[in-house]
């Protein structure tokens, strides 16, 4: 396995106007491991998250892609990297099934007939997107970030709306990704979801990283004590125990 | 990889066509208006100059229209959400929107080519031939340069040299919008001064001067100009067209704090909530509140009722405040329709869960609606007075009844949730308002 992070993250800040939501941020995630990043809402996920995908640039720090900077040469990272922003991102006139075709055209590969089966959408694969619930959206945009194994996978709250079958399916893919190599950064406020998949836990509180641990360091049920000693009663109501939480 | 970014358009191309007439008419409107040419007046008129300057309204009309054109598909189509998270040539994108854009642009030209040919009866096929063929490559060239000049301005905006004039520039705009916003400013004068050249080239043919040298190059300049522009597309694709995303992103994120700053910030008639009973207090800051940050359109819509109302009475003619007040009695009208539609939206639980105090809302209503048409009134007598002096007792009168009579109405049929008849009554009482109005009837 490669020495190079597949994320790595220097001093990554991003304020807006006065408001600084987040505030200097260093990671490097090794290749093959799965993270989940939690936080109360207005933590500064979704802005890490957009910084890491390159809709936003940060207003200081780099980010680097499989050791690509993803501002400086966004088109050689994203050949690293498969995404899922929190409202996915769709050719609405085109079916899954074209949509998918289409993802691994641009992208020189990939496993259509899995990509399927994970977006678990049967018939429903050649109607437009347009036509979909806000699930069938959400398992379209994932299987179309994951239909070329990617060596990174970011995943903002990619998970709220799936029905549990879908959700253990998702959570079971990304969990293979894993184990072949390939790296997962799930945002979610579920801590269950988090606990029961992830390798790394990384806690986010006003900007910062205020708690990054190894999963299998914490006891059962340690991850919620974890968040309300770090982030404190206040924020409890941001997370949840089910996926639909916002 | 063009084919493959050509793909997804091929579906949309079709749903679009319906899109390209409306666009077409809505150009021949807005360009027969500037041009009065609704009667085809401008093709008798006197000579050169009235059918030089119709080409060049025309075609300054589609200039412009073809820069928004560009800034929605170039600069925010919204595909971009998805080519930005996919490891795309930049060029390949924004080669195939221009491509696909441009079979548009080609409808927009043939259209403003159509709103001219009455010249082609007056003047001769040949000279309307001469502007047809100027315009359709100044279309063209239009829509290359506000392509190039949207994704310039892109890069200007981060660019550190740029930023003093942009500064100059951008009031109260994030410094990336003010570069987005004046970067087709240049494209339509360019292409208007080229337009200049095609009008005059028009009038030159029809004088029967014939295909002279400069006709020729009045022609072929457009063409000339579209070919420079096209030139190095993909370079300035590759350099600015990713860059945009963060670029949005950062405008979009701007705005959005402005508007959430906005929620706290008071209201007009917030002040006058302290100088009314208790009761009715709560209510009238309800309906002021919910009015301009919901319906500010409406509300506003007073002041554009009051200018007609001044227009009508700015005349020596002794039924001018009789004029301007019929109209100003209408001043009330769709501000009014603020309040029935808020009754409507709030919905009957919610209406019980805030435990509704009928006579109190109907009179906070009426309040909200007479408050709102209050100032546009005042001009329009103050308006009214200068120039008719004590006849503006007549438009005052008019307007005060109107106001109060339609605040009455709309406080009603709030009540009853009664949009339709609100609409209806509204639209009735401007008919027999303007029909007054019109006919100058005391």
């Amino acid at each position: 396995m490669s020495d190079t992070p597949a994320l790595a993250l220097e001093g990554v800040r991003r304020t807006f106007g006065r408001v600084e939501a987040v505030q200097g941020i260093d990671l490097a995630i090794a290749p093959g491991t799965f993270v989940g990043l939690i936080g109360h809402n207005g933590a500064g996920k979704s802005t890490l998250l957009a910084m890491v995908t390159g809709i936003l640039r940060p207003t200081a720090g780099r980010i680097r892609i499989a050791g690509v900077d993803i501002h400086a040469d966004p088109e050689a990272a994203l050949r690293h990297l498969g995404a899922v922003p929190e409202e996915p991102a769709l050719f609405e006139h085109l079916t899954a099934r074209e949509m998918l075709e289409l993802v691994v055209s641009v992208r020189g590969g990939g496993d259509l007939d899995a990509a399927l089966t994970l977006a678990a959408l049967g018939g429903d694969a050649d109607r437009p997107i347009r036509e979909y619930s806000q699930g069938m959206r959400r398992r379209t945009a994932l299987a179309c970030a994951m239909v070329s194994a990617p060596k990174v996978v970011v995943l903002d709250e990619a998970l709220n709306g799936l029905d549990p079958p879908s959700a253990a399916r998702v959570k079971a893919a990304l969990r293979a990704h894993c184990d072949q190599g390939g790296t997962v950064i799930l945002s979610t406020h579920v801590v269950e979801t988090v606990q029961a998949v992830a390798d790394r836990v990384v806690m986010l509180a006003h900007g910062r990283v205020v708690a990054d641990e190894r999963a299998q360091d914490l006891p059962p049920g340690g991850l919620e004590a974890l968040f309300l000693e770090r982030i404190g009663e206040s924020h409890a109501d941001g997370i949840g125990s089910t996926e639909a939480g916002g | 990889m063009n084919a493959v970014v050509a793909r997804p358009y091929v579906r949309r191309r079709r749903e679009r066509r319906a899109v390209w007439l409306l666009e077409a008419l809505a150009l021949w409107a807005a360009a027969a208006w500037l041009a009065g040419a609704v009667d085809g007046r401008f093709a008798s008129g006197p000579g050169g100059d009235l059918v030089a300057g119709t080409w060049l309204r025309v075609g300054t009309v589609m200039a412009c229209w073809i820069g928004l054109l560009a800034h929605g598909r170039v600069l925010r189509g919204s595909y971009r959400a998805v080519w930005s998270l996919l490891p795309v040539d930049a060029a390949a994108v924004v080669r195939e929107t221009l491509a696909d854009g441009g079979r548009q642009v080609l409808v927009l030209a043939v259209a403003a080519s159509v709103v001219v040919l009455p010249t082609a009866w007056r003047l001769g096929v040949a000279a309307w031939g001469v502007g047809a063929l100027g315009m359709l490559g100044l279309a063209v060239a239009s829509w290359l340069a506000s392509a190039r000049a949207l994704l310039f301005a892109v890069s200007a905006a981060e660019d550190p040299r740029w930023h003093g004039v942009l500064d100059a520039l951008r009031g109260a705009n994030p410094r990336p919008q003010a570069a987005i916003l004046w970067s087709l400013g240049p494209v339509v004068l360019g292409i208007g001064v080229a337009m200049v050249g095609v009008s005059e080239a028009v009038v030159a043919v029809a004088s029967g001067a014939g295909l002279s040298a400069r006709v020729g190059v009045s022609v072929v300049l457009p063409w000339a100009l579209a070919g420079l522009m096209g030139w190095g597309m993909d370079g300035v694709a590759r350099a600015s067209w990713r860059q945009a995303t963060p670029v949005l992103e950062e405008i979009r994120a701007r705005y959005a704090a402005v508007e959430n700053a906005e929620t706290a910030l008071r209201v007009p008639l917030d002040g006058q909530a302290p100088r009314l009973p208790a009761g009715v207090r709560p209510w009238f800051l309800s309906e002021v509140r919910y009015g301009w940050r919901a319906r500010r359109g409406a509300v506003n819509a007073a002041w554009a009722v009051a200018v007609v109302a001044v227009a009508m009475g700015w005349t020596d003619d002794p039924s001018g405040p009789w004029r301007a007040g019929w109209v100003a009695a209408c001043i009330a009208l769709l501000p009014g329709r603020v309040p029935v539609l808020g009754a409507v939206e709030t919905g009957p639980y919610l209406r019980r869960w805030l435990a509704d105090r009928p006579a109190r809302r109907v009179v906070a209503r009426a309040l909200a609606v007479i408050g709102w048409s209050t100032a546009p009134l005042a001009v329009v007598a103050v308006a009214v007075a200068v120039r008719a002096g004590s006849g503006a007792w007549v438009t005052l009168g008019l307007a005060i009844g109107g106001v109060v009579l339609t605040a009455g109405v709309s406080a009603g049929a709030a009540q009853r949730q009664a949009l339709t008849g609100y609409t209806a009554a509204a639209v009735v009482g401007a008919a027999v308002a303007l029909g007054l109005a019109i006919g100058g009837t005391a």
